[in-house]
């Protein structure tokens, strides 16, 4: 059974003159356990909404998406926010850490919405990467790629079966988006986790052994251009 | 991470504005327990400091003016009784104890009250409790230029035993009203939390024949002070009959505490302006914190939409949102009580210095719990507008 797997998904938007726009519409998407998958595809062709939807922030209009054997579009809004807190993690392209949150406090948050905080494993997380040293330091204390360090720690915060980053590297240059990526899929890995990266870079999707092309897949973008993506 | 200790840290990040909010609740919070609680305090202080006297005889006049002065020892006495009135009433059946007073005379403000020694030899002040004199100090002796100092007029003027001092004509102190006369101090009183502790106690003799009195007032006094026998309440309505129905020579007050306490209902519309006012203040707390609160939020669409894009249902951030409001609003009510403490006590020993009353202001009072409670709702319903805000914010347009 795939850890994910959604059936003709489809979420509409509201244009600015009131008109119903479709944004996603995916007939068939699977990812299984422990799977590590790219999506490509160019700014505003629905990636982040998919994103959005496979992880519950946004409720689909129509479809199917089964996420470790719970259909999420059955749940109520506030059972989906427990879901996603118990079994998803999610990297976003700019961090958004807490600012005035001690590193430890931001891998924390991530705690005390779901099963509950665990303060060691808050501490192994942030040693994995590389800041067993800053823990109490305030988050916007630290450079670029090490609050991208502390937003991954965050995300596995939960022991989460699937972690959904949307353009992780976005922010970071070159050198730090290499080390970034490695550590996210590395520490994915070595924790279980299915992954699935969202990414307009073609160097960083060619990478994965599962690579799908968004733009081709999304049957809305490719007829509104991606216009309303987000 | 529990939730008060994210609302901790929201109110940090906006500690300025976060504690303006509080010190206007704190503010409110002041105002409506020194109206509310002292009001009460005092009047309950004010109807008990009524010195052990059941009544007080003294010339035609209004009942307040009569008991504020011979009791409270504040106002002027409306006029001057005869010795024989005095003498009268001691005779009566009904009555235990009878001390005549007179009064017209001060040193640097503080009043000279004239008594018979019997007053602070026998007189229980309070239930079992009688005058006490400090250290090796002694009464005076009724036909001599002695005098006894309550302990706060000692403690004003810096008199002790031995001491001697100048009386002063009127109740105001006029520097060129001296009187020829020199007394000494040959005891100071034990403090009583009575009005009896700020005046200076000399023979009764001493006020009537001070040089440059009338000498045709010789034997008038300005008040009789009066214990009825227990349970001799009848007697309290036929003196009333006799001398404020019957007679329109002389007012006889009693209970003494009555005219205290509509003095206190006179004042009722007074206290209810007050009340007003620090309800007012109370709601323009509650609005401060709303705005607080509310800006807070526009400003924090961001990370409310990332703590519940890691999971955080809406009712908890709604949860969050009004834990700030009601830390704002604690953090207002302990900053209350603690200007209540400060502030209380300063106008507690203003009453004490001007009146002789000491009032407890910690005394158990409806104010300590209505306050907090009213405030608290205030908060609650302060923070449910942000809060509703942080409830509907939309993730995805905030997470970009």
């Amino acid at each position: 059974m795939p850890l994910l797997e959604t059936l003709n998904l489809v979420k509409r938007f509201r244009d600015e003159e009131g008109r119903s726009q479709e944004v996603v519409d995916v007939p068939s998407f699977v990812v299984e356990e422990g799977e590590q998958a790219a999506i490509k595809g160019p700014s505003g062709c629905g990636k982040t909404t998919f994103l959005h939807l496979v992880s519950g922030i946004l409720a689909a209009d129509e479809g199917s998406i089964q996420v470790a054997g719970t259909e999420l579009t059955s749940l109520s809004e506030a059972r989906r926010d427990r879901f996603r807190a118990e079994n998803i993690g999610y990297v976003f392209q700019s961090f958004h850490l807490m600012r005035d949150y001690t590193c430890l406090e931001n891998v924390q948050l991530g705690m005390s919405f779901g099963p509950g905080v665990d303060k060691n494993f808050a501490r192994k997380l942030l040693e994995e990467v590389g800041l067993g040293h800053r823990l109490n330091y305030k988050a916007m204390a630290l450079s670029v790629g090490q609050q991208q360090r502390v937003a991954l720690a965050r995300a596995l915060a939960n022991r989460p079966k699937l972690v959904l980053a949307d353009e992780p590297t976005g922010s970071l240059d070159e050198e730090n988006a290499g080390v970034a990526l490695s550590m996210i899929r590395k520490l994915c890995q070595e924790n279980g986790a299915a992954l699935i990266l969202a990414s307009h870079d073609r160097a960083i999707v060619e990478t994965f052994d599962t690579k799908v092309d968004f733009a081709a897949l999304n049957q809305a973008s490719a007829t509104n251009a991606g216009g309303l993506a987000k | 991470m529990s939730p008060i200790r994210m609302a901790a840290i929201g109110l940090k990040q906006r500690a300025v504005s976060s504690s303006i909010a509080a010190t206007s609740v704190a503010l409110s919070g002041c105002l409506l327990m020194l109206v509310w609680a002292f009001k009460s305090e005092a009047e309950r202080t004010f109807a008990a400091a009524d010195g052990g006297f059941d009544a007080v005889l003294g010339p035609r006049g209004s009942k307040l003016q009569i008991v504020l002065n011979a009791l409270y020892h504040l106002d002027e006495s409306p006029g001057l009784m005869r010795w024989e009135d005095y003498e009268r009433i001691k005779g009566n059946r009904a009555v235990a104890a009878a001390y005549p007073i007179a009064v017209g005379d001060n040193y640097y403000g503080i009043r000279l009250v004239g008594t018979e020694i019997e007053y602070l030899q026998n007189h229980e002040y309070r239930e079992g409790r009688k005058f006490e004199l400090q250290g090796d100090g002694r009464l005076f002796e009724q036909d001599a230029l002695e005098a006894v100092i309550g302990s706060q007029a000692s403690r004003q003027v810096g008199m002790k035993v031995g001491d001697t001092f100048h009386p002063y004509h009127g109740l105001q102190f006029n520097i060129d009203a001296r009187h020829e006369e020199l007394y000494t101090i040959t005891g100071v009183l034990e403090p009583t939390g009575t009005p009896a502790d700020r005046v200076i106690w000399i023979p009764i003799q001493g006020i009537q024949t001070m040089s440059g009195h009338d000498p045709n007032a010789a034997t008038d006094i300005s008040a009789v002070l009066i214990k009825l026998r227990p349970g001799a309440n009848m007697a309290g309505f036929q003196l009333d009959m006799l001398y404020n129905r019957r007679g329109d020579r002389l007012t006889f007050a009693w209970p003494a505490s009555r005219s205290i306490l509509q003095f206190f209902e006179k004042l009722g519309w007074f206290d209810q302006v007050l009340q007003a006012i620090a309800a007012m203040v109370a709601v323009i707390a509650g609005a401060g914190i709303t705005a607080v609160l509310y800006n807070a939020m526009n400003e924090r669409q961001r990370d409310i939409a990332v703590w519940r894009a890691l999971g955080a249902r809406r009712q908890t951030v709604f949860g969050i949102a009004i834990l700030e409001s009601l830390g704002i609003t604690i953090s207002g009510l302990t900053g209350a009580f603690i200007l209540y403490a400060v502030a209380g006590n300063g106008i507690a020993r203003f009453i004490r210095n001007e009146a002789g009353v000491a009032l407890d202001i910690f005394s158990s009072n409806a104010a300590f719990w209505w306050t907090p409670i009213g405030l608290l709702a205030i908060g609650l319903l302060a923070g449910l507008a942000p809060a509703f805000k942080a409830y509907k914010t939309d993730v995805t347009k905030n997470l970009i």
